[in-house]
């Protein structure tokens, strides 16, 4: 026993991230292109082992945290069924629906018409399996998948904190400013948590001095983005506003193995999303550009509801921003370029997103402003617990060098 | 345990301070908590235990009274599709948790069978399959 958790205790972290979060993407990949096989619950048991050997091995390691969330989150979600408009119209829908024609192609029939069929369905594929391993259809069963999905950025993020202390911190404050949006269906939070622990991956990324070093956190950075892009369209745009940075910095500093590498596995990666935007175009089903975008934003540019939108946006975002600005001061590193490049472009897409919105834009701003923007308070909160980090570890390491 | 809490020398100075941040962290871990776990005022140690691998569980208390009893109606009948009343179509709530309640019954506008309020009448043509105390399912 002793020799398994010596052998669990060699895994690296964000190697795993990436593997869980590759079989989540074979896993959509499977209900996209050969449903009626059992490849999606191969993944689905893969997956299952996988996140049990990590906990075994976390508590092999004396870490209970990660255990706790697992295990904690699983119970959870068997309190009470799902509830909200999204989990039910949207996600679970996505997924009941999966379940019961046996494949993702029967939802292009656009029914009902406001389940947004356009959406990806990442989280509603692995819930799909999970019904079909069970061979029954439920209210809890679904939303084991919620857990498992948030496995890798948990495991990212947590990898990150090198004392107890850090990773309480870590978990809390995500916990915290999420509260019951992980566990209710709605993908807003969980979107949120894969882009900040893409970031957090990039930004070490970036940071590396060496031109020759390997792929490094870059092979799991680009599976949680392409994670992203299937989980929600925000997620597409914000994998676009994370993979242009990526591109420029692989061609300037890489190698060009690692580049070959890395665009065979981004790909790859790309290859569930690229295949859903197919399906859709030829079903002729786009989401957003209903009518005439163009049209509608400058109508909105022309009768001033471009202010309101960019107060909304702002009234949301200003209070982690603000505390961001002034807290970085005291850290060791500064307000740093890359994620800050990341929460202006978010909310240059987002803002373009509401100009052109075919719907109510008051009802649209107030339906969704708080959810889209959760991303901005996760990363500050998640780069300031990192930072704090460093900080008190400094200053504990210059206290024992004058002792 | 304080040397594995805080892997540096001469911490204890620190140790105030990170106690005081851990509580804060274990705070906001039980607020989450108890966000969470109040949803379950109406769970059952018995409901918990037994119902979680049983088929429908959980729609009793997911969907409106109504939407469930309608559900129960049309499942009994082994329909494929089914219409609802115009003033029940008119409920924007009701209507969408009616198509994804009964998912793989469709709600279809032409079917012949109708679910109705309990409280609403239905044309004498139209023939009634089976009653719940919100709603009735109707043929016509």
């Amino acid at each position: 026993m002793r020799l398994v958790l010596s052998e669990l205790s060699g895994y690296d972290p964000d190697r795993f991230a990436g593997l869980i979060s590759a079989l989540l993407l074979l896993n959509y990949f499977s209900w996209l292109v050969v449903p009626a096989t059992p490849l999606a619950l191969v993944c689905l048991v893969a997956v299952g082992l996988a996140v049990a050997t990590h906990v075994t091995g976390e508590i092999g390691r004396r870490r209970w945290l990660m255990p706790l969330a697992v295990v904690g989150g699983l119970l959870l979600l068997f309190f009470e069924p799902p509830t909200d408009w999204d989990a039910r119209s949207i996600w679970f829908f996505q997924a009941k629906r999966m379940y019961f024609d046996g494949s993702i192609d029967a939802r292009l029939d656009d029914y009902p018409g406001w389940s947004h069929t356009a959406y990806p369905s990442l989280v509603s594929a692995l819930s799909a399996s999970v019904v079909r391993l069970f061979g029954i259809w439920n209210e809890f069963l679904p939303k084991i998948a919620l857990v498992l999905t948030l496995v890798p950025p948990f495991v990212v993020l947590l990898k990150r904190c090198d004392t107890t202390v850090a990773r309480l911190l870590m978990l809390g404050s995500i916990l915290c400013l999420t509260r019951t949006q992980l566990l209710i269906g709605s993908m807003d939070a969980h979107l949120a948590v894969y882009a900040v622990s893409a970031i957090v991956l990039l930004r070490e990324a970036f940071a590396l001095p060496d031109r020759n070093a390997g792929a490094g956190p870059l092979v799991p950075a680009l599976l949680l983005i392409s994670c992203m892009a299937n989980i929600k369209n925000e997620g597409t745009a914000m994998a676009v506003l994370l993979l242009a940075p990526l591109a420029f910095w692989l061609i300037v500093r890489r190698r060009p193995a690692t580049v070959a590498q890395l665009a065979g596995i981004g790909t790859l990666a790309a290859l569930p999303a690229v295949i859903w935007k197919f399906k859709l175009t030829s079903a002729k089903i786009l989401a957003l550009f209903i009518g005439d975008p163009w049209e509608r934003a400058i109508l909105r540019l022309d009768d001033g509801s471009w202010v309101t939108i960019l107060g909304s946006l702002l009234d949301a975002t200003i209070e982690p921003l603000a505390v961001w600005v002034v807290l970085s001061q005291f850290m060791p590193r500064k307000l740093e370029r890359f994620p800050l490049y990341f929460v202006i472009g978010y909310l240059g897409v987002l803002f373009l997103v509401y100009l052109a919105t075919p719907y109510d834009l008051a009802w649209h701003m107030f339906m969704s402003v708080g959810r889209v923007t959760q991303v901005v308070k996760l990363l500050v909160a998640v780069l300031l617990v990192l930072e704090l980090q460093q900080f008190v570890g400094r200053m504990g390491n210059s206290k024992a060098r004058t002792a | 345990m304080m040397k594995n809490l805080f892997p540096w020398r001469g911490a204890s100075r620190l140790a105030g301070t990170s106690i005081a941040i851990m509580t804060a962290a274990a705070l906001m871990i039980v607020s989450f908590l108890a966000s969470n776990v109040s949803l379950a005022s109406k769970v059952s140690r018995h409901y918990y235990l037994t119902r979680i691998f049983q088929a429908n569980a959980g729609e009793a208390e997911a969907l409106p009274p109504m939407v469930h009893q309608g559900i129960v109606l049309v499942r009994a009948h082994h329909l494929q599709s089914v219409d609802i009343s115009q003033r029940l179509w008119d409920q924007v709530e009701i209507r969408q948790r009616f198509a994804e309640g009964m998912y793989p019954i469709r709600l279809e506008r032409n079917s012949r069978f109708v679910l109705v309020g309990s409280d609403e009448g239905s044309a004498s043509r139209c023939r009634v399959l089976g009653e719940q105390p919100l709603v009735r399912l109707v043929e016509c």
